[in-house]
């Protein structure tokens, strides 16, 4: 359409878009496939009106054989959107001029622009709903292979950054594994309120359907396969902060997942790593540098989708019956969250599918750690011959010393005034062993693999495969 | 009945430094307004626009010892407006119906913004006092740890060496920023309100600019015949650089908070002795102080975006955006200037294990020197093919769990076009710091020259 093919947004971009979005996402975004989608919705709002008598039946039958946009002159719309300002009228007239005068003159009847557009964008939010939940359950469905996989290893537990008590690796994915389940509840949930349409007219009144409005708003539902909504949600936009809020929790999610393989990627730890193939360059001026890069990438998304969630609750804010100041918020907030959002659950199904665990360094940290880690449990043992409060000063002064003499735990403690004498050593030695201190650990893990695993049954199946535009050709080209 | 963790009695101080609560104390708050009161009438007296007894009385009886607090705050009970409650205190307790001139010809909002101004710049005052402190002691451990060597990271990991003086410097050069960003708004933000209800000075009479002048002067501050209650930028300014000053701290804490890190052990914040940090794990030593700087600076960057939301008055005053202000602009200024003692407290008992750092930076030594070593060898194969030549090999090190130096040794194809003392910079990473040491003392003396120029105290 123009002669230099502009790509400025970096989901656009021929080189970088591929780490903040798919394919797939931007297809329910294209341009084309909007008007598509919106003449088509006008189309399902004629054959349900030539249904109940508003038009004539064969003024709905002409309006529908037009109803594609590759007979319309897309430049000449483009033209008449700088002339008029407005968003789907010179839409409307290029199609009235492909259709005969007579029929032509029943398009939109009744509609307000607000009702065409807001439906359309509910059927790409319920594309990219379809989207997300395949791929949350498969980043599910990975977490539960992995949890199961390292229920056993047993690895350090951290707070405010330090080391504290031991636990297995298997219990922190299940951790994960919940926290991914919580989010695709919610997703469904979300999916039953905001999957409606919109058809009510100017003022939200209905007012120029006649006494036909509640029979034409439900026929027009069930043909694009939608709810229908009790009342207009022109300035009731609490869908679409809904949709933004929980894209931005499953995002979170991830992030916390992302940023946790980061953290144990450092080079001081070790412990994980996001996938690595020959190939990848980290740096290039450090040849050694293996970063972990789609985490941080995960990170960079979930911020920019969580902004957008704080724009959907000032979206929500409207006045009287309609503002645009909220809807086209949305047009870039719902967008933008949605190519993110599919960007960001791909990355995180090759960070998943590509896990390294390094099980030897896990080990080997855990042995460094074990006197210090497992205090607590010290602390009881101790305490049920000498006393709870007394056994955590005891142990705390040990501890301390411990750390700043470099000396060995078990050697201060059995010289301690409280111990000397009352304690065998090799009790206290078995008391920090950290593979007695996983507490339930493997019981947690299993237990919310298993109760996933059965929830994952009952949700029936989710789409499968790529999704791909109705309007490319055979080899994937557009037709339009 | 302290509800909010700023008041709270038994733990206090978390949120709050006694210092700045002082400055927003409900009772100096009523006295400042009651000061405002006073200086108007004097102003007024002089220009013959009220009785000079009556400024003289006001002037006695505006005080909060004076008024019968008990009907100030049952007035407030009865009424929504948030100034006309102590305006009718000050008026009973005046003889002679001289109370009939107070508050004589201004609005709610002059008295309210203009002592609001006299608050931040007592908040502009301790923070710029409390930033050059905290410059002075990052510039000392700049000094202090000049040459200390340790490993730099990027994406988490090991990069290459660097040193901890170049490290701090660079926290000095953005307290610097701020020290300078301080300065200068103080300028713009010295200025008070005395409008009259819409800014058309109606009320005010035939001498009202001077009225105006006069009173602000007695206030120390300049006035301005153009009315800002609609126009809110200085106080946007001062709350967005107040964020930014807080998201440096945030940064520097979380960096210590990182280098805390069991594994890592390069850093720790001071530890009060005796203090236990955990109640269930007696091993435990948290950088406690460094989070609560953390938390705080979320807390200040939100209250900033409230405050520059704000800014969008309609028409000539409205009070959706200026109580928004009034609630998120007290908390905004304690928290920062909490989150900057603590700073202080810090950088001020910073213990810096160099040992650690050294253990640390000889982990992968010969790895962190790969850049050397690429370019070392650019001269004899260039450079992209080199780079190639060598990620392949620390790779191929990691996997087979050998050292760098070795893999580049056993090649074919380089190990003999490098002799040993070529590999002499892989044993020794603290050798490949660059210019750290230049960079450290350039920017040091630049920063100690600007500070020799600051004022001692601002205004």
């Amino acid at each position: 359409m123009t002669s230099c093919d502009l790509n400025s947004h970096i989901v656009d971009s021929r080189f970088y878009r591929g780490a903040y979005t798919t394919e797939e996402a931007r297809r329910v975004f294209c341009d084309k496939y909007r008007y598509q989608r919106w003449i088509e919705i006008e189309a399902a709002m004629a054959s349900a009106q030539a249904d109940l008598g508003i038009i004539p039946k064969w003024a709905a039958e002409a309006l529908n054989e037009k109803a594609h946009i590759r007979y319309l002159d897309l430049e000449a719309i483009k033209e008449g959107i700088k002339t008029t300002s407005h968003s789907l009228l010179p839409l409307l007239r290029a199609w009235q001029g492909v259709c005969d005068d007579a029929a032509g003159e029943f398009i939109h009847f009744g509609a307000t622009t607000q009702d065409i557009q807001d439906t359309a964008q509910v059927l790409e939010v319920r594309d990219i709903l379809a989207i997300v939940e395949r791929d949350l359950t498969a980043v599910i469905r990975q977490m539960i292979d992995l949890a199961q996989r390292y229920s056993g290893l047993v690895t350090i537990g951290r707070t405010h950054t330090q080391h504290a008590l031991s636990m297995t690796l298997g219990l922190k994915l299940a951790v994960w594994l919940d926290e991914l389940w919580r989010n695709y509840e919610r997703l469904r949930q979300c999916k039953e309120r905001v999957l409606v349409t919109q058809l009510f007219g100017g003022v939200g009144t209905m007012d120029a359907f006649g006494d036909k409005g509640f029979e034409l708003l439900s026929q027009f539902s069930q043909r694009l396969r939608l709810e229908a909504p009790l009342t207009a949600w022109h300035a009731s936009r609490d869908r679409g902060a809904e949709f933004l809020a929980t894209m931005a929790m499953i995002a979170g999610t991830c992030a916390k997942i992302g940023n946790e393989i980061r953290c144990l990627a450092r080079s001081e730890t070790g412990e994980l790593e996001e996938p690595f193939q020959m190939g990848k360059v980290g740096s290039s001026t450090m040849p050694h540098k293996r970063n972990p890069e789609m985490c941080e990438q995960v990170i960079v998304l979930a911020r920019l989708i969580k902004a957008n969630a704080g724009l959907g609750f000032e979206g929500m804010i409207n006045e009287h019956e309609r503002d645009y100041r909220a809807v086209r918020l949305e047009w870039v907030t719902i967008t933008d969250t949605s190519l993110f959002v599919c960007g960001l659950l791909s990355l995180m199904k090759s960070i998943l599918k590509g896990l390294i665990v390094h099980e030897d360094r896990i080990r080997e940290n855990v042995d460094n750690a074990a006197t210090l880690i497992s205090t607590e449990a010290l602390m009881f043992f101790l305490g049920e011959t000498i006393g709870k409060q007394t056994a955590h000063k005891v142990v705390y002064d040990t501890s301390m010393e411990a750390i700043e003499t470099s000396q060995p735990l078990v050697d201060l403690l059995m010289k301690h005034q409280e111990i000397q004498g009352r304690f065998r050593r090799e009790d206290v030695e078995r008391t920090i062993d950290p593979k007695n201190h996983v507490g339930m650990s493997q019981e947690l893990t299993h237990k919310a693999i298993a109760y996933v695993k059965e929830r994952l049954l009952d949700t029936g199946p989710c789409a499968e495969g790529e999704r791909y535009c109705p309007l490319s050709k055979g080899n994937g080209a557009c037709s339009v | 009945m302290p509800s909010h963790p700023i008041d709270f009695d038994i733990n206090p101080n978390i949120y709050s430094t006694p210092q700045l609560a002082k400055v927003f104390d409900e009772k100096t708050r009523y006295q400042r307004w009651l000061d405002f009161e006073a200086v108007l009438a004097k102003a007024q007296a002089e220009m013959g626009i009220i009785p000079q007894e009556a400024a003289d009385e006001i002037g006695r009886k505006a005080s909060l010892e004076c008024l019968d607090l008990e009907a100030v705050h049952k007035g407030y009970l009865q009424s929504r407006n948030s100034l006309m409650p102590l305006i009718n205190g000050l008026r009973n307790v005046c003889r002679k119906g001289y109370g009939e001139y107070v508050h004589y010809g201004v609005t709610t909002q002059d008295v309210i913004d203009t002592t609001e101004i006299l608050e931040l710049r007592e908040t502009l005052a301790i923070i710029y006092g409390d930033l050059r402190a905290l410059e002075m002691t990052c510039l000392g451990l700049t000094k202090e740890h000049r040459e200390t060597p340790m490993v730099a990271r990027t994406h988490g990991q090991q990069a290459l060496p660097t040193t901890l003086g170049l490290k701090v410097v660079t926290w000095c050069g953005e307290i610097r920023r701020h020290i300078e960003r301080t300065k200068e708004l103080s300028q713009r933000l010295t200025i008070g309100q005395l409008g009259g209800a819409v800014g058309t000075m109606a009320a005010l009479g035939p001498h009202a600019t001077e009225v105006a002048r006069r009173t602000l002067e007695r206030l120390g501050l300049r006035h301005r015949m153009l009315a800002w209650h609609s126009s809110r930028d200085h106080i946007g300014e001062l709350t967005c650089s107040f964020a930014l000053m807080v998201t440096t701290f945030a940064k520097m804490a979380n960096e210590v908070f990182q280098l805390q890190k069991t594994e890592i052990g390069e850093l720790s914040e001071p530890a009060l002795k005796g203090a236990m940090a955990s109640s269930t794990m007696p091993h435990k030593k948290n950088p406690v102080i460094c989070q609560r700087i953390v938390v705080l600076s979320r807390h200040v960057r939100h209250l900033a975006g409230t405050i520059v939301e704000s800014m969008v008055h309609e028409h000539e005053r409205d009070a959706r955006c200026l109580w928004g202000e009034w609630l998120a602009v007290p908390q905004l200024c304690i928290h920062t200037g909490t989150a900057l003692k603590y700073m202080l407290d810090v950088m001020s008992g910073l213990e810096v294990h160099a040992a650690r750092m050294k253990k640390n930076l000889h982990l992968h030594k010969a790895m962190i020197t790969s850049e050397w070593l690429l370019f070392k060898l650019s001269h004899i194969m260039g450079k992209m093919k080199s780079l190639e030549k060598l990620h392949e090999l620390s790779n191929k090190a990691m996997e087979a769990g050998i050292s760098f130096k070795q893999s580049v040794v056993d090649d074919p194809e380089i190990g003999a076009l490098l002799t040993s003392d070529d590999m002499e910079y892989l044993d020794r990473p603290e050798r490949y710091i660059g210019h750290a040491l230049e960079i450290v003392d350039q920017t040091v003396q630049e920063i100690e020259e600007k500070r020799a120029s600051d004022p001692k105290e601002l205004i």
